[in-house]
Formats: C-alpha cells, structure tokens, sequence
C-alpha cells in the first residue's frame, strides 16, 4: 500500500526532521532538560553526522528510492519522528523544568541518608562554607552530619506532601550522571511558616539552620528556614554528580 | 505449496500456477493464469500503528501534567542519550560494509571457536563502547562471517567489560568517607559479566551453529550483504538505478521493505574512494533508520516504567536475597539505563537491598533491557531471542545467589 511519496524523500524528510530538532535543541541549550549538560558535544556530533547522511543521501540517492512508501515505512518512519514529538512539547511551560515532584515520589528511596546497615562516619573535609552563597541539596546531604547546626542557603523545589506536618514542606533536586532517565533526587525538609502558600514544583531559595534528625535510622536533613524566597527556575535544572 | 485433487493438480511455482489434468499435464502456454498476489497489512505494522497511536494518544491527554512530563522527559532522555552511540554504531557499520571485506574479518578471528569467544569478550577494554553502540556494528560483523556466539560475546561482554564502565562503577560505589575504593565491587561485576558472556555464547554456539541464529541465516556468507535483519522475498524488481544493483522486497514481517545489495566485489576496484564513502555513509544512514525504530519502541516502554514505578515498593517487597536479585533485575530491565551510568543507581540500593541484588541489577541491564531487547530483535529470530533472554536471566540470577551465599566472605554489602 503506497501512500504517494517517495521512499527517499520520506528518509531524508525523518533525517532532515531529526537533523533539525537536535541543532535547535543545541542552539536553544535545552538539552540540559534531558541530558547533562557537559555531554552538549555528543549532541553536536549526532547533528554532524545526520547531516552527513542527509548530504550521502542527495549526493547518491539510494537504489529504488523512487519507489512509493509502503504503509509499513509511514509507520516507521512515524516511530522515528515519535521523539522529537515528545521533546516539543517539553520545551515551554511547566514542563520545561524538567523532572517534577511526581518524578520524586516515584524515584525516592525515602529521606534522608545512611540506614543502620551504613552509618554515616565522621566528615574529614573541612573546607569552610560561605553562609551568603547557595551550596548544593547533594553537599548539605553529603556533609550532613559536619554542617549541621550551620546556618545554609539552598535553592531547588518544592514537593509538598501529605504526610509531613503542617509547616514542614520537602526542597528537592535531581543528580544526573548521563541523562534524566538515571536521575537520583536529593532532598531535605524545610520547617517555615511560609509552607503553606507555596505549590508543589516551585523553584525556592531557602536559607536557614541545618539539622541533622535521626528518623528510622536514616539521617535526615532538616532546614529551620528563616527565608523562603521563590526564584525563577535555573536553564541546567539538574545537579552533577560534581555538585554532589 | 502442492494442493492435490482426484483429477486436477494446482502446483504454484511463484505468482505462476500449473495444472494437471486426469495426469495429463497441460503445457503452460495451453492454460496459464496468475494467482492474484493478496497484499495484506502486515502484523507489524497493524501492532506498529497501535503502539504509534497510543503514543500519540499519550502525548495529547498526559501534555502538561506532571505525569506527562515526567513520563515525556524519561522517553526523550533515553533516546538523546543512547542516539550518538546508535548513530556512531551505524557509521561505523556502513564503513565495515563497504571498505571491509569478509576475509579481511576471517584473518582477523582466531581459528578456534573458545579463543575467539574470549577475545571478544575482552573486547571491550580495547573498544569501550556501550551497549547501544554495539548492536548495529556487531549485526554488520555477523553478516561478514563472524560467528554469532562469538558476536554474542562481545554484545553481553562489550558494554561492561570495559574502562568506562568499570570506571563509574568505582565513582558510584566510592564512599569519600572510605579509605579505599570499592575495588571488590568493579572486580565482581567485570568478573561476573565476563563469564556469564562466555558461558552463554559457548551454550548459543551449540544450540545455534553458524547463523542459524539470525533472521535471514541464508544470508550467511555473502559479500555485501546488507545485514538489516529482515528476511528477503527473492521476487526481484529490476528498477535498477545504477549497474549492479537490484531492489528487493524485504519480507521481514511481511513489510515490504525497499533495500539494495551490492556486488562490492566487482565494484570496489571501479569506485572511486569519494563514491563508495558515500555509500558507507548511506548504509550508515539506512542503519540507524532500521535500528532506531526499535531504540523508540524500547525506550517508550522503558520511560512508562520509569513513571508508574515506584522505586520505594520494590525495596518494600524484597526481603529475601533471591526475591531481591529477581527485583532489581527486573527493574534493570525495565528501567534501560546506559552501562555508564547504571551503577549511580544501583548504589542508591545499597543498605535497603544485597550487594548481590544490586551486582544482579548492573550485569543484566546493558545485557539485556528493554530497548536491547527490541534492538537484537531487529537481527536475530525469536527463537534465538528467547533461548538468549532465558541463559542471560538465568546465568545471572543464579551467578547472583551462589554469590550472596557462597562468595561474599567478611560480609560484603
């Protein structure tokens, strides 16, 4: 069953299409949304080498290229462009920033940090923390137990949840090693007043003293705010495991 | 195909039939008629519109909402992460297919069938490559004449067994607050996948000698030929656009699919070097169009697990050791994460799951997930598939608890 194109304008509009996505992704710098952002370079070289496949194409044009699409390669070719449907719909809005609150639910292993299989030892870096500069949820969570009682400034966002007290709200981000899809959340607990009037998935700067609470075995981290300042959400929504 | 009757005899010969009657054949140019050709929408492509639509459907109802955007996210992040290597993996295959020819491969591979399986599993310390960057090379490897078990070792072997790897894994599993690195750890898992590629790919070459493991095995040994996996039906349509090229309809499930294959014997000589780097290029681009639509397919279910599986229920319900190890290999498969950065997330497992559960959850992932799955299918019948899927599965499930019961003295965890 044909569908009136030709084979070979069908494969060179999918690597045209995808050729076209990922240099727009590049140009954009969103690709920070699905990978991290120190792997931009395999990006520019997937854009180099479709277009190479797109100028093979033109220069030689594959054998029986003339020859109408099959119904089977609408489809495939509809599987290929599947993706950069997807990757569309991701670039504005709330879903610009990424993984959100319900990614959160489904990818934590609880809060906090050590169990009692694996307590945490004791800290021997000692570098000294500047209190007016935001550090990191993935270095509070590392340095917990040597930075608590320390005043702290974070930013990240806002997962609001049922089962914590009134007052009380989680601060979350997502460490990346490759790409979204390995993302690993760090969190803490921020005890404010101001929690009631912030909505899941808010971006926030909070500032205030670290505790480190014992729950279940776990060392959690908690944040005694005095500041709770919404902020606009940053272009790399992800922490390295550098930041970590 | 003979159909008998009590006088008549149909006996198809192609489009064409010949008839018999009362024992008297009757010559062709007497009565002849065409047996008209039924094209019907192959299975595939009915279940490749289904998964197409839904996907589609996802996309329109789930847009926006976080569900959706997690879910959209985890899709795109897979594909953006696993495209250069399938896109290098291509390219490099189109310049096997054309510059290399197949006794250059034979003189390369060792003359006895064990050394061979060895060094391929080794492989992957001289090339690191991950996993999604070695189907399309390795299926073109095939085609030039390298056994398939021994194919078969360097796929399970290749994207762990090797420097990149073995290096995350080491980061992974570091504690800054530790003296040392977690060298028990990379030693495990090098140890472990580097055995349980030999022991399968010893088992597949004796369960499928030569090539009777791929989809087109009749395809075994012939120069140039394509390697794209899908069985061709040999009614021949001479449309050819240049000498020496004929079209075939690719019967892989039926689909007809447009493909050429090239005398590069004769050719070679003739070609100048700019005309046949062309050529790679566009076996390169042929390549990664016929694996990426199962990358898609793959990566899709991936990303829907990734969004309705809650990690935490998974370390709720395995509290026995093996229960454990099923768990996390099932959440390996299910998951797709690269080689390079599976162990980030296994280590979050630790102190809630075994070491063994999570060594479990770091061999089988770039062994065998879901879009591994999709892509092997893309080369190799089911048959073979599902005899690779049930070894893999249970070589490392069993390695796993010998191990946990057996092989972890001082109580490693």
């Amino acid at each position: 069953m044909s569908l009136g194109f030709s084979a070979s304008r069908w494969r060179g509009l999918i690597l045209f299409v995808w050729t076209a996505g990922l240099a727009l992704l590049l140009g954009l710098g969103r690709y920070s949304l699905f990978i991290r952002p120190t792997l931009w370079p395999l990006v520019l070289c997937n854009v180099l080498i479709l277009l190479l496949f797109l100028v093979a194409m033109i220069v030689r044009p594959i054998h029986g290229g003339s020859r109408r699409v099959t119904a089977a390669a609408w489809v495939r070719g509809g599987m290929m462009l599947l993706p950069l449907l997807y990757m569309s719909s991701l670039l504005s809005g709330a879903a610009a920033s990424g993984l959100n609150s319900f990614a959160l639910q489904k990818r934590s292993m609880g809060l906090g940090f050590g169990s009692d299989s694996q307590p945490m030892a004791a800290d021997s870096d000692t570098t000294a923390i500047n209190t007016n500069k935001p550090i990191s949820l993935g270095y509070i969570m590392r340095h917990l137990q040597r930075l608590s009682g320390s005043r702290v400034i974070t930013e990240g966002r806002v997962s609001t949840d049922d089962t914590l007290p009134a007052g009380e709200f989680v601060v979350y981000r997502f460490v990346i090693v490759c790409c979204a899809a390995d993302a690993l959340p760090v969190e803490a607990v921020v005890k404010s007043p101001k929690a009631a009037g912030l909505k899941s998935d808010d971006w926030i700067r909070v500032g205030g003293i670290l505790r480190a609470q014992v729950k279940d075995g776990r060392s959690v981290p908690v944040i005694e705010a005095d500041e709770v300042d919404p902020i606009a959400a940053p272009n790399d929504p992800y922490l390295s495991p550098v930041q970590f | 195909m003979a159909h008998s009757h009590h006088s008549t005899q149909v006996v198809s010969d192609g489009g064409v039939a010949r008839l018999t009657v009362l024992d008297q054949p009757v010559a062709p140019e007497q009565f002849r008629y065409e047996v008209p050709k039924v094209r019907k929408i192959p299975f595939w492509t009915v279940a490749g519109a289904v998964f197409l639509a839904v996907a589609v459907g996802v996309l329109v109802t789930q847009r926006g909402t976080a569900a959706g955007t997690t879910l959209g996210v985890s899709f795109v992040s897979i594909i953006l992460e696993a495209l250069p290597f399938v896109i290098l993996g291509s390219l490099v295959s189109g310049i096997i297919e054309v510059f290399v020819p197949k006794e250059a491969v034979a003189k390369l591979l060792p003359e006895r069938k064990l050394l061979g399986i060895l060094a391929a599993a080794s492989l992957g310390l001289l090339v690191p490559v991950c996993e999604c960057a070695v189907i399309p090379f390795t299926r073109r490897l095939v085609r030039k004449g390298v056994p398939f078990s021994t194919a078969v070792a360097y796929l399970l072997a290749g994207p762990t067994v090797n420097v990149l790897t073995g290096s995350s894994t080491l980061l992974a599993y570091h504690n800054p607050l530790a003296p040392s690195f977690a060298w028990h750890v990379l030693a495990a898992r090098m140890g472990f996948a580097f055995f349980i590629a030999v022991a399968v790919a010893l088992i597949i070459d004796r369960l499928f000698p030569g090539h009777s493991a791929l989809l087109n095995p009749a395809m075994d040994g012939v120069e140039g030929a394509c390697g794209c996996g899908h069985e061709h039906e040999h009614d021949h349509e001479h449309d050819h656009d240049h000498e020496h090229a004929h079209v075939q309809e690719h019967s892989h499930d039926n689909e007809h699919h447009e493909h050429h294959h090239h005398e590069h014997q004769e050719k070679k000589v003739k070609q100048l070097f700019g005309a046949r780097l062309a050529e790679a290029i566009n076996h390169a681009g042929d390549d990664f169009l016929g694996v990426g639509q199962f990358l898609v397919i793959g990566a899709f279910v991936a990303a829907v697990c990734q969004t309705i599986i809650p990690r935490e229920a998974f370390v709720a319900v395995a509290h026995a050791p093996g229960v454990a190890i099923v768990v996390l290999m099932g959440l390996a498969v299910a998951l797709n994460l690269c080689s390079g950065a599976n162990a980030f997330v296994a280590a979050s497992f630790r102190g809630a799951l075994p070491l063994s559960a999570q060594m479990g959850f770091m061999l089988l992932g770039p062994m065998l997930d879901t879009k591994l799955s999709a892509m092997y299918l893309s080369f190799i019948s089911k048959r073979a598939f599902v005899a690779l899927m049930v070894l893999v599965y249970a070589f490392v499930f069993c390695s796993m608890m010998l191990w946990h019961y057996f092989g972890m003295m001082g109580g490693v965890r």
